[in-house]
């Protein structure tokens, strides 16, 4: 759809792209002149045919022509009423009222219009640009520059906790699509002056604003300077989400695997922002890309570092077993029964065999269609409308399943094997890696239903070694397995206790390696033990 | 950005030489080397990986006296420019033979086992096209990978000592220097343990690391650990064959090891084959061993042709390859030819490389350490 929509799109855009580019540039470097009516024609022309548009003339100290501009969706009406229109219609008694002390716009600002964000802009092409990001400009008759102040109001929601990432133990907020929030949100966690941010716009025609935040001394300056150079190549007409960044920033675009991480959540961007990678915030967006990211990434959660270790590192360890089953389970119970069935005890393979008697397919047939299924029934459930889909899915689920093999149609361990697939690829924290993995499992099942076990090593051999070539911003993605890091190894599969985890990440080549002196040497022992009590203090 | 162009470790040389070094034909060792020296196996194993540690020891000597080189610049460079470019067209070419006759080799044990039904051609390709994907890679993701699969290696064979050990019986290990044996009967079952083609890849396949290596001076290191672990378990491969099976027997089967593994058994039935499992392994090392010896004749054409990659001449080779590996009729001649080929290899890969360490030295060419 969107690969269709994009060439039409394109093809308008060259169609009158030229002549917009022309108008930008008979505006740049054009100035404001002292005629009002000049000046309101030349912005009324650019302005045809947009509806929100608004004029509103009026006497500036009910003497000299004035008027507001402003594009009525994007600002706060009654702001331009109290803190604009209304201070200048009375001239306040310190003013002195001559002519020429309204030729400019700096005493206008400093004494009448104080209490709001304003300033004075002569290029044309500024106050056109400001005022389409929900500014109002002032013009008044005779002067040379134009007062533009910040009346903006966009709507937004309220900060929830993230859906595709919660927590039992930890922070409940999350991003949402309005950029100042998000950055607030950040900030406050880091009331620090090395917390740095970028802005910059990309998108030719929705001039989306990109932040990139980072903690000076920390992050190595070439991975900022390496991100700003890619984000400057962009040259799209649009960006509407984070999504759009990231598949012009990877590395590698046709692999499975995801290369960057998004969060939704601010605590786990101020921890990746501590380990000295970089966050990119994209307005309109609520998902925050963390650069560089490595495959660890993937299977952990905010929460294994608000929990205690040894519980997390079992978690963890499950969440990997997970993404593993999820991967290669059907293909491993194609393997065994169609090619090796003498592998299992002799019991089981009677049982199993008894299962599939009336099955008239082969096994590779057998599973590959259910997981089809599955994988339909899991993208109906997300498109459904929300109010039917709990009742679906559980239609789908339980009666087909049920019904398939009472028919006959499938053996009752095929859905065992399809089920413990399903719900293992639900067990990793971030969805688009879980993706990856659930589809690559069916170019696997296809390779070991052709060569059994062979075929089964080889695709993992593949993926394996896909895994392992790939790069994050020059970080191999598979750090710190291969190449081993030894040193970080302790916050992997499992998760050290956090007075263990002494150093930033090595590959990240972070400015200041420690983020932890050492912790627990020369605490005082427990007080209130008994033998310290009675001062038998050893 | 923070990427280096010289990455390797000593200690991923050390899990490259393990993971080439460990491949398919130790399968077939215990057999070739018991036809020759019956129970003498274990010991002709020793001194097949000593002759073979003669030549890796001296291409890291080379590697490390010309830090930057590899294998063509320097035999260009100390026997000058057209023998040593006629040189490394002869390495070239037998270690494509070499390469074509294991991915034979390995395709019939394929037959074998688990695909009976299946044409050899099939299987053939299919290693073929996995091996090329592979080495598509640079050589320090190469080094990533090799790095990867060592451990998935090593530690099932741990496994297998664990639970083969009450299998074994030191009997049929002595007396270990074989009943009615000669000298030259060792040095010959000797040679032909070096000839096998893996040790063989693996020997060579340091040549193309060391120029990538961070600090070019380590790779004696990194060498000294990986022929020490790649050789304790080749040795306790064929230790543990014999032990089990007894050198009469070994000679009967074709691929004594695995069959080794199917004698045994996991404690409480868990799974009733064994070797399946193993043979996962197996191919895991086949499948590293072979794409050391691809990645590496690709460098080593790269740099004799002067191409642009190794990856235009990694596509270019693998339809020869196929040919190679599509020539013999059967298993049986696929290990005739192996075996001649070698023999006549280890004048490539041992004779040759202590030749140049000594003419660099005479004429003083490269830094000496």
């Amino acid at each position: 759809m969107f690969g269709f929509r994009k060439k039409r799109s394109g093809r308008i855009l060259k169609g009158n792209g030229d002549s917009k580019v022309r108008d930008e540039d008979s505006s740049r470097g054009q100035v404001f002149s002292s005629q009002l009516k000049e000046n309101l024609a030349l912005l009324a022309a650019r302005f045809q045919g947009a509806q929100d548009f608004t004029i509103r003339e009026f006497d500036c100290f009910g003497k000299f022509p004035a008027c507001v501009l402003y594009l009525s969706s994007l600002v706060d009406k009654e702001m331009i009423a109290s803190h604009v229109v209304k201070p200048l219609m009375y001239a306040p008694n310190h003013m002195p009222m001559q002519q020429d002390s309204f030729q400019q716009a700096k005493p206008l600002i400093r004494q009448v219009l104080f209490d709001a964000d304003g300033k004075a802009e002569n290029q044309v092409s500024i106050a056109l640009d400001l005022l389409l990001r929900g500014s109002a400009v002032i013009l008044l008759d005779g002067m040379t520059e134009a007062i533009i102040v910040n009346v903006q109001k966009v709507e937004k929601r309220g900060i929830e906790q993230p859906k595709s990432e919660q927590v039992i133990r930890g922070p409940r907020d999350g991003f949402i699509e309005h950029l100042q929030t998000n950055l607030a949100l950040l900030r406050v966690r880091i009331p620090s002056v090395d917390l740095k941010i970028k802005v910059m716009q990309i998108g030719t025609i929705t001039k989306s604003q990109v932040a990139i935040v980072y903690m000076d001394g920390i992050t190595e300056p070439t991975l900022i300077q390496d991100i700003e150079e890619r984000l400057n190549a962009i040259q799209i007409d649009r960006i509407l989400d984070a999504g759009y960044i990231e598949q012009f920033i990877q590395d590698n675009p046709w692999s499975p695997f995801p290369q960057i991480r998004s969060t939704e959540r601010p605590d786990v961007a101020v921890g990746n922002l501590l380990e000295g990678r970089v966050a990119l915030l994209v307005d309109g967006s609520p998902y925050a890309l963390i650069c560089p990211t490595t495959f660890a990434m993937f299977y952990q959660t905010a929460e294994d570092y608000t929990e205690r270790t040894l519980i997390m590192s079992l978690t963890r360890m499950v969440r990997v077993i997970a993404l593993l089953f999820s991967l290669i389970t059907p293909s491993l119970y194609i393997a065994v029964l169609s090619f090796h069935p003498e592998l299992i005890p002799t019991k089981f393979a009677i049982a199993v065999a008894s299962g599939r008697a009336g099955v008239p397919f082969p096994t590779f047939l057998e599973v590959f269609m259910m997981e089809a299924a599955v994988e339909i029934l899991r993208e109906a459930t997300v498109r459904m409308p929300q109010q039917i889909g709990g009742a679906l899915s559980i239609v789908g689920v339980l009666v087909i399943g049920q019904a398939a093999v009472m028919a006959g149609f499938v053996s009752p361990i095929t859905v065992v094997v399809i089920a413990l697939t399903t719900i293992s690829s639900f067990a990793t924290p971030a969805y688009n890696a879980a993706m990856a993995f659930r589809m690559l499992r069916f170019p696997i099942m296809l390779a070991t239903g052709a060569f059994g076990f062979f075929g089964l090593i080889g695709a993992l051999f593949l993926v394996n070694n896909h895994i392992i070539s790939l790069k994050s911003f020059g970080v191999p993605f598979f750090t710190p397995f291969s190449p081993m890091n030894f040193g970080e190894l302790k916050d992997t599969i499992i998760r050290a206790p956090l007075r263990h985890l002494l150093d930033r990440p090595e590959e990240l080549h972070p400015l200041n390696q420690r983020r932890l002196k050492s912790y627990g040497k020369d605490l005082p022992n427990n007080p209130l033990d008994p033998p310290m009590k009675a001062g038998e203090r050893p | 950005m923070i990427t280096r162009e010289r990455q390797i470790t000593a200690l991923q040389v050390a899990a490259v030489l393990v993971s080439s070094l460990i491949g398919v034909s130790i399968l077939a060792l215990p057999r070739i080397v018991a036809e020759k020296v019956n129970y003498g196996a274990p010991l002709a194993t020793l001194i097949g990986i000593i002759l073979g540690a003669i030549g890796l020891g001296a291409f890291t000597y080379l590697g490390m006296r010309f830090p930057k080189d590899f294998l063509i610049e320097y035999s260009e460079k100390v026997i000058g420019k057209w023998p040593g470019k006629f040189m490394g067209f002869l390495f070239i070419s037998y270690f494509a033979v070499v390469l074509g006759l294991v991915v034979r080799e390995f395709a019939e044990i394929m037959n074998t086992m688990v695909l009976a039904k299946t044409p050899t051609f099939a299987p053939v390709l299919v290693i073929l096209l996995l091996v090329v994907i592979t080495a598509r890679n640079d050589i320090v993701t190469f080094a990533y990978i090799q790095f990867y699969y060592a451990p998935l290696m090593i530690v099932p064979m741990l496994l297998l000592i664990l639970i083969a050990i009450g299998d074994m019986k030191l009997e049929n290990i002595m007396p270990f220097w074989g009943n009615e044996t000669s000298l030259p009967d060792f040095l010959w079952a000797g040679a032909s343990v070096a000839s096998l083609p893996f040790l063989q890849i693996g020997m060579t396949v340091i040549t193309v690391l060391i120029p990538f290596m961070q600090q070019p001076a380590k790779a004696i290191k990194g060498m000294w650990w990986g022929v020490s672990i790649s050789s304790i378990f080749i040795l306790l491969t064929v230790l543990l064959t014999i032990a089990v099976m007894s050198a009469e027997e070994v000679v009967n089967d074709f691929w004594p090891t695995m069959a080794m593994t199917r004698l045994i058994q996991l404690p409480a039935q868990i799974l009733e084959r064994v070797d399946l499992l193993y043979f996962m392994v197996w191919v895991a090392s086949a499948l590293t061993t072979i794409s050391s010896g691809y990645i590496m004749i690709a460098m080593l054409g790269h740099r004799l042709f002067r191409s642009r990659s190794h990856r235009s001449l990694s596509i270019l080779l693998t339809p020869v390859i196929l040919i190679i590996a599509l020539l013999p009729d059967n298993t049986l001649q696929t290990y005739g030819w192996l075996e001649k080929v070698g023999m006549w290899g280890l004048c490539l890969t041992i004779i040759y490389p202590v030749f140049l360490v000594l003419v660099a030295k005479i004429r003083r060419k490269g830094v000496s350490s």
